[in-house]
């Protein structure tokens, strides 16, 4: 092996455990390759993810300074270190650490629903066409051409709607619904978890079990979207959502619109999705409580 | 009906691709529905809806990919599949090339290609503005593609710019033609002596196009992005733009196309040519005062068309009469069609719908519009009254701009995709009131490949809907391009007239066209 060059790693996850549960000496058995992101195994039942700058800190996201993963072929780690095609080595030991927890000083429920009204007016505006905003501006549903799209935009319509009713049966029929490695159904069902845990972190109500319900009836086979959601469960946030978040209070529409650019910069309709899900349970939880759970 | 699957296992994409993927399969001849999906239970319960669940899909997992076509024949299936195939392909060896030859920045591009002095920036807007600088900084000529660049960086970067003898077209400037380059969104226009300085990118297209489809050709074409001749920016690098024609010695004629620039930049422009421009300018500014232009001693004109005729004479030393005459000749001939046309009208038909690609072609269309008929609805209309509340929806004599971000955010400009506007011309033409479909078709790099293709099957499916309740819908429709143009101007002109389209020479004709049809009709406010 003849190692050439160091690559700078912005910040590990702190759910990355080196050495502990992400033990692993050898080459590791890659998933998938985007632009921005690598994801590879550990063990066969556990997800990593390589990401770029843009991407950003998140619980299990081990953050290289580079602008682009396009060209991982191998990835190799031990206790110390990852090394990406032989040749790059990624300086794990001096990285700082993601918190992936949420914080939110501020109660302000009135603060919290105003920057969800902003939220709400750049995700109409901004949302990509095919991504499921049109759950929040019915206009949207032009974009849906063919039958298959068009049967597909009914179903996520209906069973997102049921589980903002309480039927949380439904949860298992959203899981899956829609295109690409992470479907449409499934950042629903991350959103509404994330607006469950800022609920608790708002209210002080426990909504562990209930997320924890939806992240059960929701597993899949489908690894990097059940890593998502089962993060989202824990109430461990990406750096993109957390952000966000925390945007929302801060009664600052150039700061919210910026969150939201950057929040739907995730994967094509990614970002878009586990918004619209974010905003409609948000809405939800704001009129009636969780009552209805 | 014949419905065929295949099952790919390891294949991950977005699911953008995916979908579009999918709908272009469904666009082929034959093919009633496609879907390319992750085989998740879910998704499977969704093509058993759309009649497309195959028993081979049913024990695929989550993590497979499932390609679903229906078809009228087995032969249409297959090559639908053949289509999707291809298509999934050119995304994995497109990622492929990018992970292996493009550079990952600019110095690593400068080290690629260290002649280069000009650079194309296309990065998220933000962004934008510090690549532009890092440019200039590097001695380079920057054309802006990316929007939403703050408006104090581009004050900033012109600023520098100018002051270090370099231009920065944009932000959002879609169009240039830099010594016979056609640079983003171009027509493939012939090389000639006049120059041409444009805040307006589909008004370059369609100037440049007249020039070129009257023999005559262009030396340079300078966009700068719409903003520069605003009040804030003050029209930099509009007259930075000017200087450096008038210093070009290929260029012996100047155009200047825009949209009205703030009165001060007008002056600005005015004192320029009155002190420092000796070559001849011709200035078409859009919905502004003619007689400006005509007292700083330039030729004004009415139409981007008008434009590209004034220009192409002066460069083949014609009087100036003959292109009036022309026009003259060409009233009398819309006049006629017009008569014509309102002759085959059920009792009703009255409106006009323009469907627009070209934001700077649908302000000129409006405002020769608003001369025969009066105000007209759209979404980015001339009067702010009449503002259609809902994009979606027309209402009376309505033009809309489909290259809106309402319409765009997240999808490819309809330039390029005409899915959106087929589906309005669809749409249109169950509405009693419509008497004209008035289109523009914009061809040239970047643009839709095969317009004629894609338009006609919507034109014909609107025709039929119309005829079934005995109304006759007259389809108008102007084309920005040229013969040399990849999509061919003549080939498309053809394809349009074969589906009963009258294709007129330019936008402004088209849009007189519509508008007399539709007075002679009684749609007129």
């Amino acid at each position: 092996m003849s190692l050439s060059l160091v690559l700078k790693v912005n910040s590990v996850g702190d759910q990355v455990r080196f050495g502990g549960k992400h033990s692993h000496f050898g080459y590791c058995e890659i998933h998938s390759v985007f632009n921005n992101a690598v994801n590879f195994y550990i063990k066969r039942d556990t997800i990593l993810s390589l990401v770029t700058r843009s991407v950003g800190g998140g619980p299990n996201n081990i953050v290289i300074d580079v602008d682009s993963l396009s060209f991982v072929k191998s990835i190799y780690m031990d206790k110390s270190k990852i090394v990406l095609n032989d040749s790059f080595i990624c300086d794990i030991e001096s990285s700082l650490q993601y918190n992936s927890d949420l914080f939110i000083v501020s109660k302000d429920l009135e603060l919290f629903k105003k920057g969800l009204g902003k939220f709400e007016d750049i995700l109409r505006k901004k949302a990509p066409a095919l991504s499921a905003a049109f759950l929040i501006d019915k206009r949207r549903l032009n974009f849906f051409i063919t039958p298959f799209e068009k049967n597909l935009a009914y179903s996520l319509d209906l069973f997102s709607n049921e589980v903002l009713d309480g039927k949380l049966e439904s949860v298992s029929r959203l899981k899956g619904l829609g295109f690409g490695l992470t479907p449409q159904g499934d950042d629903i069902l991350d959103g509404f978890m994330i607006a469950l845990l800022v609920y608790e972190k708002l209210t002080g109500a426990n909504t562990g079990d209930i997320r924890k319900k939806i992240f059960n009836l929701s597993r899949g086979s489908n690894i990097i979207s059940d890593t998502f959601l089962y993060y989202a469960s824990l109430g461990l946030l990406y750096e993109r959502v957390k952000t966000l978040v925390l945007s929302l209070f801060l009664n600052d529409p150039v700061i919210i619109e910026n969150a939201v650019s950057k929040l739907l910069n995730i994967g094509e309709t990614s970002g878009a999705d586990i918004s619209t899900g974010f905003l409609l349970m948000s809405k939800k939880l704001m009129q009636g409580g969780i009552k209805w759970l | 009906m014949v419905v065929k699957g295949i099952i790919k296992k390891g294949e991950y994409y977005d699911s953008v691709t995916l979908m579009l993927v999918a709908r272009d399969a469904t666009a082929l001849d034959g093919v009633k529905d496609a879907a390319v999906v992750m085989g998740t239970e879910q998704n499977k319960s969704i093509l058993e809806t759309s009649g497309l669940l195959l028993d081979m899909f049913k024990d695929a997992s989550d993590s497979d990919l499932l390609i679903a076509v229906k078809a009228e024949s087995e032969e249409a299936a297959n090559k639908a599949f053949e289509k999707i195939e291809q298509l999934l392909k050119e995304t994995r060896s497109k990622a492929k090339e990018a992970g292996e030859y493009m550079p990952k920045s600019l110095e690593g591009a400068l080290e690629y290609m260290p002649d280069a002095n000009m650079v194309i920036i296309s990065v998220a807007g933000k962004y934008a503005g510090d690549e532009a600088m890092k440019a200039l900084e590097h001695g380079l000529h920057v054309m802006l593609f990316s929007d939403n660049v703050p408006l104090n960086k581009e004050i900033e970067l012109k600023k520098y710019a100018r002051d270090n003898g370099l231009l920065v077209m944009g932000p959002d400037c879609g169009t240039a033609i830099i010594n016979g380059a056609p640079l983003c969104f171009a027509n493939v226009v012939e090389r000639g002596n006049i120059g041409i300085v444009a805040a307006s990118g589909t008004g370059l297209q369609e100037v440049s196009s007249v020039i070129t489809n009257e023999g005559a050709g262009i030396s340079q074409a300078i966009g700068t992005g719409g903003r520069d001749v605003k009040k804030d920016v003050g029209g930099i690098m509009f007259i930075e733009g000017m200087k450096a024609l008038e210093e070009d010695p290929d260029t012996k004629y100047i155009v200047l196309v825009s949209k009205p620039p703030h009165p001060d930049v007008l002056k600005k422009i005015a004192d320029l040519i009155k002190s420092e421009i000796k070559k001849p300018v011709v200035g078409i500014f859009l919905g502004g005062d003619p007689e400006v232009v005509k007292g700083a001693g330039a030729i004004p004109a009415n139409t981007l068309e008008e434009a590209g005729l004034i220009a192409a004479s002066l460069a083949k030393g014609k009087s100036l009469d003959e292109f009036k005459k022309l026009l003259e000749e060409r009233e009398k001939e819309i006049l006629a069609i017009a008569d014509r046309e309102s002759k085959n009208k059920k009792e009703g038909q009255k409106y006009v719908r323009g469907l627009y690609t070209g934001g700077t072609l649908c302000d000129e269309a409006m405002l020769l519009s608003r001369q025969i008929i009066g105000e007209v609805y759209g979404n980015a209309p001339l009067n702010p009254e009449y503002k259609l509340k809902d994009s979606w929806i027309s209402q009376e004599n309505t033009f809309v701009d489909l290259g809106e971000d309402e319409f765009t955010v997240g999808r490819p400009h309809p330039m390029i995709d005409f899915t959106l506007r087929n589906k309005k011309i669809i749409e249109e033409a169950k509405d009693p009131s419509v008497a004209v479909i008035l289109l523009d078709v914009v061809l040239g790099y970047g643009s839709n490949m095969k317009p004629g293709e894609e338009l006609s099957p919507a034109i014909k499916e609107a025709r039929e809907i119309a005829e079934k309740d005995g109304r006759n819908i007259t389809f108008v429709a102007s084309i920005t391009g040229t013969d040399k143009d990849p999509q061919d101007r003549s080939k498309v002109k053809k394809q349009l007239e074969d589906v009963g389209v009258i294709v007129m020479p330019s936008n402004a004709a088209a849009a007189k066209l519509s508008s007399y049809i539709v007075k002679n009709l009684g749609g007129a406010k």
